[in-house]
Formats: structure tokens, C-alpha cells, sequence
């Protein structure tokens, strides 16, 4: 039934945009974290979009009916954020510290854009719902 | 009115056309921040303009075939990132579609239960 197929596609938008939050959640904790576990300050993740398709891949992409998904994390090697604290135990030799790559403007902005498309697919649930169960009252 | 009055296709193609349509829009709104992704919506025109028509060429859209549904890209407006899905307008399409879609489900019960007395209550009289 191709309303199930649009919840589905809307499932996928869901998803995706929460796992977005996750990273974006996970770059605001570690915006100060100066130690990993691959060694040297956090570097700042993103989330990869791509179109997928559900089982029939011809049809779903003729029909225009692709949903999302998170197909790779990537790390941003943009540079660090150097700062001068030579009393911080990660400081250099010449009394800089590394600090994480993650502008926290940037990601309240990323938290509020995906938030809103989550919203967006969340809406076009309910409104699916409510066309799946006045079907079901047909002839009733 | 007869029983295998040809309403009841017509309603049924439309239905399946709004089903179809809300898998455009759902598909656009899973993909809002999907980089190049095109917005796309599908067509009724061709399939409205062949209900009108006598089918005398096989070449002719069969009104009771989904052959008039014709997926394309919408030619909005790129966000910068080769996307084109725009918001504001597949929420109102969202809106506009599950409307129709109950309004037709409704007029089909209509349909119905007109037939229905006529079962019941046509000897009646």
C-alpha cells in the first residue's frame, strides 16, 4: 500500500534528522574536549545525506518515492582552535593548546534546521495516519 | 444509478493518485537536507484531460489505468547545495493532498450509502 510506503519514506526522515541531532549533540559536549581516544582535541563529525531507496530500486526512483539516510559520519579537518595556555597540561612547548575544531553557532544552527525537518516529517506522518485510517472506514 | 456505476473506478483512480501524490511530498520532506536532491510531484493533468475522452486509438490514456501519472522534477529554486525542496510549499501540498484524499474517501461513503438504501429501502415504497 503505497500510504505505508510514505510513512516509511517519512521513517527515514526521521531517522536521519535524529541522528543528525546526535552529532551535532555530540560536537557541542566535546567543544572543549582536548582529549580523545585517537589522541590530540576532538575534531568536529558531520552527517552525510543520501537518497535511498526502499527494496524496489527502478520503481522507487521512477516513482520519485526515495527516502534518506546517514550514509557516512564524516570527521571536519578543518584546524584546530589554538589558544595560548601554557598552564594547561595538553599545552606545547610553546604554551599553545589545541582545542576542538566545533563552532558552537554553527552547530545551534544545525540543531534548529534539523529539529525543523523533523518536525516537517513528523507532520507528514500524522497527516498520512489520518488518510490511512479514513480509509479504513470506507463503506462502513 | 447502477451498481457498476463507473463512479467507483474514477473515485478509486483518484484515490490512488492522492496515495501516490502524498509519496512525492513524503519523499521530498525525508529529503529536505539530502544535498542535490530535486523536489519532484506528480502529474494528473494528462490523466484528468483522458477521462474526457473516448479512447478510439490505443495510443489514447485509458481513464481506468495509472498510465496519466507522470513523476517531474519541480523547477524550484536550489537552495545552494543542489537542492530544491522548498518547505513552505510541500507543507501546504501535504495539507492540500490529505484533505483531498479524505474528501474523496468521503464522497465515496456518500456513494455508498446512497446505494445502500436504495438496496434496503427501494421495495418499500
Amino acid at each position: 500500500m503505497s500510504l505505508i510506503t510514505a510513512m516509511r519514506i517519512n521513517a527515514s526522515g526521521l531517522t536521519a534528522q535524529r541522528q543528525r541531532v546526535e552529532i551535532s549533540s555530540g560536537n557541542l559536549a566535546n567543544s572543549e574536549t582536548t582529549r580523545t581516544l585517537e589522541g590530540g582535541a576532538f575534531r568536529r563529525k558531520d552527517v552525510v545525506f543520501q537518497t535511498a531507496t526502499f527494496g524496489q530500486t527502478f520503481e522507487a526512483a521512477h516513482n520519485g518515492t526515495e527516502g534518506v539516510e546517514v550514509t557516512e559520519i564524516v570527521t571536519d579537518m578543518a584546524p584546530f582552535d589554538r589558544r595560548y595556555e601554557p598552564g594547561h597540561p595538553d599545552a606545547d612547548q610553546s604554551g599553545y593548546v589545541d582545542f576542538p575544531n566545533v563552532n558552537s553557532t554553527e552547530e545551534m544552527a544545525n540543531l534548529v534546521s534539523a529539529a525543523r525537518s523533523y518536525e516537517a516529517n513528523l507532520a507528514a506522518i500524522n497527516i498520512v495516519k489520518s488518510m490511512i485510517s479514513k480509509t479504513l472506514e470506507i463503506g462502513r | 444509478m447502477n451498481v457498476g456505476d463507473k463512479m467507483f473506478p474514477l473515485v478509486e483512480n483518484a484515490l490512488d493518485w492522492a496515495a501516490k501524490r502524498q509519496q512525492t511530498i513524503s519523499a521530498n520532506l525525508a529529503n529536505i537536507d539530502t544535498p542535490g536532491y530535486k523536489a519532484r510531484d506528480i502529474t494528473f493533468a494528462e490523466h484528468l484531460q483522458s477521462l474526457a475522452l473516448e479512447t478510439t486509438s490505443p495510443m489514447h490514456l485509458n481513464p481506468f489505468s495509472q498510465n496519466g501519472m507522470r513523476v517531474y522534477e519541480v523547477g524550484a529554486k536550489d537552495r545552494g547545495n543542489g537542492n530544491t525542496v522548498d518547505l513552505d510549499s510541500e507543507m501546504t501540498e501535504l495539507s492540500k493532498n490529505g484533505l483531498q484524499y479524505i474528501a474523496l474517501v468521503q464522497f465515496l461513503n456518500q456513494k455508498i450509502r446512497t446505494l445502500r438504501s436504495a438496496i434496503n429501502d427501494g421495495g418499500k415504497g
